[in-house]
């Protein structure tokens, strides 16, 4: 029989080489082809995949006492792995990326497939990491040799990566000892520093904006939605199934404090932002502080809103980086003043940031409103405050959202001649995205059923 | 042959001390890898005492190993600076004064001192100590992750701050290795190390072919 999580890492590292080969031929057809592929076949495995009815399928298997295991609420975290993997690779399809970072990619899938599926689950922490080092490559490329991006990046996960390991240490010990209850208040203030370190929680945030400053667009939209998502699944898998953990109410206070502090601080310091990167980089700080303060509500609701978000958030995302990968092929970086007046050269392209931004903000019509509105009205409920200050926070990114569409749409000069300049396949491409982004916007019934379908299993009980 | 190496665990922490103390203070690639390369064998037998001598055997092995893939990243990165490196060939000092040290020196032998006055106390007097672990061990560790630390918050530039981490990950792993014995986790911590060191190699290549491009 062949065990199902084994698919799932197989597949990704096979595709890797011959990813790895093709480009090394110089096939870019077949390695973009090979890359997008993998990723669909994967999504699609992981939603329509029989494991329960095919006599051929088993759900687990072990290496030297470690057990990787696919449960049914494994299915949409590795569906939105692998859809959003392969929109990013169709990004590179647009245009030539860094000499690994298809191969990278994909090879990252299938460490990020293990970390959903190892038993105990705080083992994630490794695969996360090893993840994290394959994602270097596409972090800093020959085009884009500024590391400090990816070293930061680097750096915290691999810090993060003790303190959750630890935890399960102190969790062992705690069954072995059960008189000492000093042992479960140390792990949970152990896996909270892991996971505020992972998250990328503020003090721990500032390789965000660094990377999506330096590093190239798609490979920012990579490490920011596809390398979150199991993380934030470990995190709802440990609150419901772990009872010390999920049972306390510190811990709640705990995600709600860090939602605050990093929509706080990223409407903060958004607004004096004069960089499209850097500005994308604090509205993903707000992104995943009003994640967390999705989860810290401690509810069903609650839990749907954050997968929601994090689900739509990664078209956004992707609309964003492909746009922005366009124009800095005519600019030397992403502040305004290097992209001014682009917008009448690369419309489509602006247009796509524009909407890809304005979605992250969850801006209504577009796709990131639902799961925004979900939570705003969720939180007026429990703390108007921190509703309000989710409202300023969006307000926030939306006037700089505005002052850079200000700088991209008025020329150098008002003598510049200019003509646009964009491909046939970019413009569909970006046209495409942006109409995604407007239907799911105006019909989020098509995707928040399979975005949201895990909640159940993922509540705190 | 445990026991053997458990008699070698102090002056293997004073060797661990001498280490942090000098990647803490020199600025040469090629010297604070050799440094690297000892650090890793002592804490080897450091953590001997606390595990089977093979799997201390395999961490040295693997910190060699890393060692070794940073030195040819090292050796590639000279090769594209030979300019550089043929200025210094005309050099006669001996070998021990072409040592190069931090510019900001004070600062870094004033931190070096309060961080191994901080672990003292971490170890000794906050109770944050693994009370079943050897002291040697806890000194050790918490100095590797502390010193390891102030590397990573000192320098930008991705070899440097790279054998910060890699110094951070040693200590982490002299802790963890004796509390989980698993040989699947001490496999992953391996691949973790070659990971971070693949990735260093990586940064510290296109950091300065990007310098190089620019001048």
């Amino acid at each position: 029989m062949i065990p199902a999580p084994m698919i799932f890492l197989a597949l990704p590292w096979l595709a890797a080489a011959a990813v790895y080969v093709c480009r090394q031929r110089g096939w870019r057809a077949a390695e973009v082809t090979v890359a997008i592929g993998a990723a669909l076949t994967g999504a699609a495995l992981a939603v329509w995949l029989p494991l329960e009815a095919a006599p051929f399928l088993r759900d687990s298997f072990g290496v030297l006492g470690r057990r990787f295991v696919m449960e049914a609420a494994d299915r949409g975290a590795l569906g939105q792995i692998f859809l959003l993997a392969g929109l990013v690779f169709f990004g590179a399809a647009l245009r030539p990326q860094g000499r690994f970072f298809l191969a990278a990619g994909t090879a990252a899938l299938g460490l990020l497939a293990a970390a959903l599926f190892v038993r105990p689950f705080l083992f994630a922490a490794i695969f996360l990491e090893l993840a994290a080092a394959l994602a270097v490559f596409m972090l800093a490329d020959q085009a884009h040799p500024d590391t400090r991006g990816a070293l930061r990046y680097l750096t915290y996960t691999t810090l993060g990566m003790p303190f959750i390991l630890f935890t399960g240490w102190l969790v062992e010990t705690s069954a072995a000892n059960p008189q000492d209850p000093q042992l479960l208040t140390l792990a949970t203030y152990s896996l909270a520093a892991g996971l505020a370190i992972l998250l990328g929680v503020a003090p721990f945030h500032s390789w965000v904006p660094v990377v999506a400053e330096h590093a190239p667009p798609l490979a920012t939209a990579f490490v920011t939605t596809v390398m979150r998502v199991p993380i934030v699944f470990l995190t709802l898998k440990l609150l419901a199934t772990e009872a010390w953990l999920g049972g306390n109410p510190l811990v709640y206070n705990m995600l709600t404090l860090a939602g605050f502090a990093m929509v706080g601080l990223g409407a903060l310091f958004v607004f004096g932002q004069q960089n499209l990167g850097r500005s994308v980089g604090y509205a993903l700080v707000i992104e995943i502080g009003a994640v967390l303060l999705a989860i810290g509500l401690g509810t069903l609701a609650g839990v749907e809103a954050a997968l929601a978000a994090l689900a739509l958030r990664g078209l956004g995302m992707w609309l964003w980086a492909v746009g922005l990968d366009e124009l800095r092929r005519s600019a030397a970086d992403s502040s305004f003043e290097a992209l001014r007046g682009l917008g009448w050269r690369h419309p489509f392209a602006v247009t796509a940031v524009a909407m890809g931004m304005l979605s992250l903000v969850g801006l209504p019509l577009m796709a990131g409103f639902p799961p925004r509105w979900a939570l705003l009205r969720l939180l007026m409920e429990q703390t108007p405050a921190l509703a309000a200050i989710l409202l300023a926070a969006m307000t926030s990114v939306g006037v700089v959202i505005m002052r850079g569409l200000a700088a991209l749409t008025t020329p150098k000069s008002p003598d510049d001649v200019i003509q646009p300049e964009e491909s046939r396949l970019g413009k569909a491409a970006f046209s495409a995205g942006v109409l995604l982004v407007l239907l799911l916007g105006a019909f989020p019934q098509w995707v928040l059923p399979a975005a949201t379908g895990a909640a159940s299993a993922l509540a705190p009980r | 042959m445990t026991e053997r190496l458990s008699s070698l665990s102090l002056p293997a922490l004073v060797g661990v001390f001498i280490t942090v103390a000098a990647l803490t203070l020199t600025t040469q690639w090629r010297l604070r890898l050799a440094i690297l390369a000892i650090q890793y064998v002592l804490t080897a037998l450091i953590i001997a005492q606390s595990v089977i001598w093979q799997v201390a055997a395999v961490k040295a092995a693997v910190g060699l190993l890393v060692v070794v893939m940073l030195n040819l990243t090292a050796a590639e990165v000279s090769a594209a600076r030979r300019a550089g490196e043929a200025v210094r060939a005309g050099d006669e000092r001996p070998a021990w004064r072409r040592i190069e040290l931090q510019t900001n020196l004070p600062f870094r032998v004033a931190a070096l001192l309060l961080a191994s006055v901080a672990t003292w106390y971490l170890v000794t007097e906050s109770g944050l100590a693994l009370v079943d672990l050897p002291l040697e061990l806890n000194l050790a560790a918490v100095l590797l992750i502390v010193l390891g630390l102030l590397g990573l918050g000192l320098s930008e530039e991705p070899m440097n701050a790279g054998i910060g981490l890699l110094m951070v990950l040693n200590g982490f792993e002299l802790l963890y290795a004796p509390v989980e014995r698993s040989l699947t986790v001490v496999a992953m911590l391996a691949g973790v190390n070659f990971g971070v060191a693949l990735a260093v190699s990586h940064l510290a290549l296109l950091s300065y072919a990007g310098k190089g491009a620019s001048e």
